[in-house]
């Protein structure tokens, strides 16, 4: 009898054990991917680098030789306001291709609404040496005297002649924080039949010199608090949009 | 029985609920002979040295404020015999053909290890055609020579021995004379467990010495630490350095004073005679691009530039106030291409003053 109620309690058991093993499966359906662009103005043309063929709101020539910068807490946001996380920080650099897409893996079952992302690390992460073991630390490490931490962004290249530089490099110019949040609609409906998608972030690149504030290439701007409030208005505007590819 | 089946099936099904544990047995004791360095769960198979009982005393490097972690190759951890054996290699010239010059002869520890030579002489008298680099710091370089030719330091210290303008050896006549010397051999025992010198374990000792030379002992910390004050000029040469002003930090910036990249600083107006990066990229783009140096104790590293083309420091800040000269792969960085920086020469000698406050005397001594 005790043989035939053990043997019957471990027949119950082994399904549960069984179902049990599936518990940490997720029900993760889609599969996506970011990808970071960098176009000249509206259209969706790559930008050609070290090419003299761009032309800003001021009516200067100029090409672009570097294109490095920060986001941080990328996340898409629910149709009820819950936020998902994907990515912390990342560094984009346009030479750099590793750097240009994100795999974020699946993404769970739910009606999505919009993709948010701060430009650059606002006041609350951006110290110096804070991280030392990033790999950008070297390359955009802004320097204490003028407010401590790192460049949100550095975009380089040559205006007018090839041999005049331009430096467009925003940051906490003076310990004054001018990252800002992108808030993009991306309606996105993930229920299992959605299959992989991909992200497309693009950046505008002419849209930092031009809307509301249009801007030239003179004169060193790091310190120049009205120039980065500008680059931040203008950044806020139009520079970023962002595309659903399914 | 049955009972008995129930329960072997039931742990079974048990594990099978765990996900990919990655458990790779094997013998997890560094100081074994048969250490697998990839291993997570000891099996009880390590062997030691039955004899000697092998057991070295891990080397712990202190990582300095504002400094990454430094990266340490899994297969070569810091040993403290390693580090001595390194040191005693580094100064003997039997990595030589004729035992004459050893890594001291061009990496002399009163410059910061570089030498104030333009260029050095190997042991047939060819002459080379860089500057001595200085090794200071250099565990947190991610690449080696002023072309970033190689990505570690064992590798790099696998060339001079063999390069004919340097010590022109070959390293089975190094692994010769060494396996020859019972000091040696009881060195490379301590260090290592083995009972063959051989060139992989040779650089590996020279690698652990270099990343034992660390210098962050300096007026500049001693300043960041609120220990010493810099004087007025000082700091006017570190607000010159770290603005736009000076424009030295977006090359030299964090507490490294380098940003382990490579640069095109403007030297030269084309034509160039040395191809640094290109040359090992063979990608035009990257033509006279050299690698950044640190500037920690750069008062006692001149000449300066991969070619040593400057004598002072003086001469180094007047080729940066003066612009530099445009080229094809110019680092945008240079915007002062033909306008030129146009510090007074007070600012001038305020960056230079501050440039020596990152001098560590310490160092020079250890």
């Amino acid at each position: 009898m005790k043989n035939i109620n053990l043997n019957f309690c471990i027949t119950l058991i082994i399904p549960i054990i069984i179902a049990g093993c599936s518990i940490d499966e997720n029900n993760y359906t889609t599969n996506a991917n970011i990808n970071f662009n960098a176009f000249y103005q509206n259209s969706n043309n790559h930008i050609i680098l070290d090419s003299m063929i761009y032309v800003n709101a001021e009516g200067e020539n100029y090409s672009i030789k570097n294109l490095k910068y920060l986001i941080t807490n990328l996340s898409i946001i629910t149709a009820d306001g819950a936020t998902l996380l994907l990515k912390d920080i990342h560094f984009i650099d346009l030479l750099d291709e590793s750097s240009l897409s994100i795999d974020l893996g699946e993404i769970p079952n739910n009606i999505y609404t919009h993709l948010n992302f701060q430009f650059g690390l606002d006041s609350s992460m951006n110290i110096s040496n804070k991280f030392v073991n990033e790999n950008f630390h070297a390359t955009m490490a802004w320097p204490d005297i003028i407010g401590g931490g790192y460049h949100y962004m550095k975009l380089e290249g040559s205006y007018n002649n090839d041999s005049i530089f331009y430096n467009t490099h925003t940051g906490p110019s003076m310990g004054e924080d001018f990252s800002f949040n992108k808030s993009m609609e991306i309606p996105l409906n993930v229920d299992g039949d959605l299959g992989d998608i991909s992200i497309d972030l693009n950046m505008h690149i002419n849209n930092w010199y031009q809307n509301p504030y249009p801007l030239n290439f003179e004169g060193a701007i790091m310190m120049d608090m009205p120039k980065q409030m500008q680059l931040k208005m203008n950044g806020i505007t139009d520079v970023f949009s962002i595309e659903l590819i399914k | 029985m049955l009972k008995g089946v129930n329960i072997i099936f039931l742990t079974i099904l048990l594990f099978s609920c765990q996900k990919d544990p990655k458990i790779i047995i094997g013998c997890t004791d560094i100081n074994a002979t048969n250490w697998n360095y990839e291993a997570n769960f000891d099996d009880g198979s390590c062997i030691y040295d039955s004899i000697n009982n092998f057991q070295t005393t891990a080397y712990v490097i202190n990582t300095p404020f504002g400094f990454p972690d430094m990266q340490i190759p899994i297969d070569n951890p810091m040993t403290q015999e390693g580090v001595e054996l390194g040191e005693k290699l580094f100064n003997d010239p039997i990595l030589s053909k004729d035992n004459s010059l050893s890594c001291t002869g061009c990496h002399i520890q009163i410059n910061s290890f570089a030498n104030t030579n333009q260029y050095n002489f190997g042991i047939d008298n060819i002459l080379g055609f860089r500057n001595a680099s200085a090794i200071i710091n250099v565990g947190w370089n991610s690449s080696f020579n002023w072309d970033g030719s190689v990505s570690t330091l064992e590798d790099q210290a696998f060339e001079p021995v063999t390069n004919e303008i340097e010590m022109h050896d070959t390293w089975e006549n190094v692994e010769s004379k060494l396996n020859s010397d019972a000091n040696y051999y009881l060195l490379f025992k301590q260090a290592f467990n083995i009972d063959y010198i051989d060139s992989i374990h040779i650089v590996k000792a020279i690698a652990q010495y270099e990343r034992s030379l660390i210098s962050v002992d300096s007026k500049y910390d001693k300043w960041r630490n609120g220990n010493e004050q810099l004087t007025f000029s000082e700091l006017n040469g570190y607000a010159i350095f770290n603005t736009e002003k000076g424009d030295c930090f977006h090359c030299h910036g964090t507490e490294m004073f380098m940003d382990n990249l490579f640069h095109n600083n403007g030297l030269d107006a084309g034509n160039f005679s040395d191809l640094g990066l290109g040359n090992i990229t063979n990608n035009s783009n990257d033509n006279a691009k050299f690698k950044t140096p640190t500037l920690r104790n750069v008062e006692f590293t001149g000449p300066y530039m991969h070619d040593g083309r400057f004598s002072s420091l003086e001469e180094v800040v007047d080729h940066y106030n003066s612009g530099g000269n445009y080229s094809t792969t110019i680092d945008p960085l240079m915007k002062k291409v033909g306008i030129g920086l146009q510090l007074t020469n007070n600012e001038k000698q305020d960056l230079v003053n501050f440039l020596k406050t990152l001098s560590d005397y310490s160092f020079l001594n250890k």
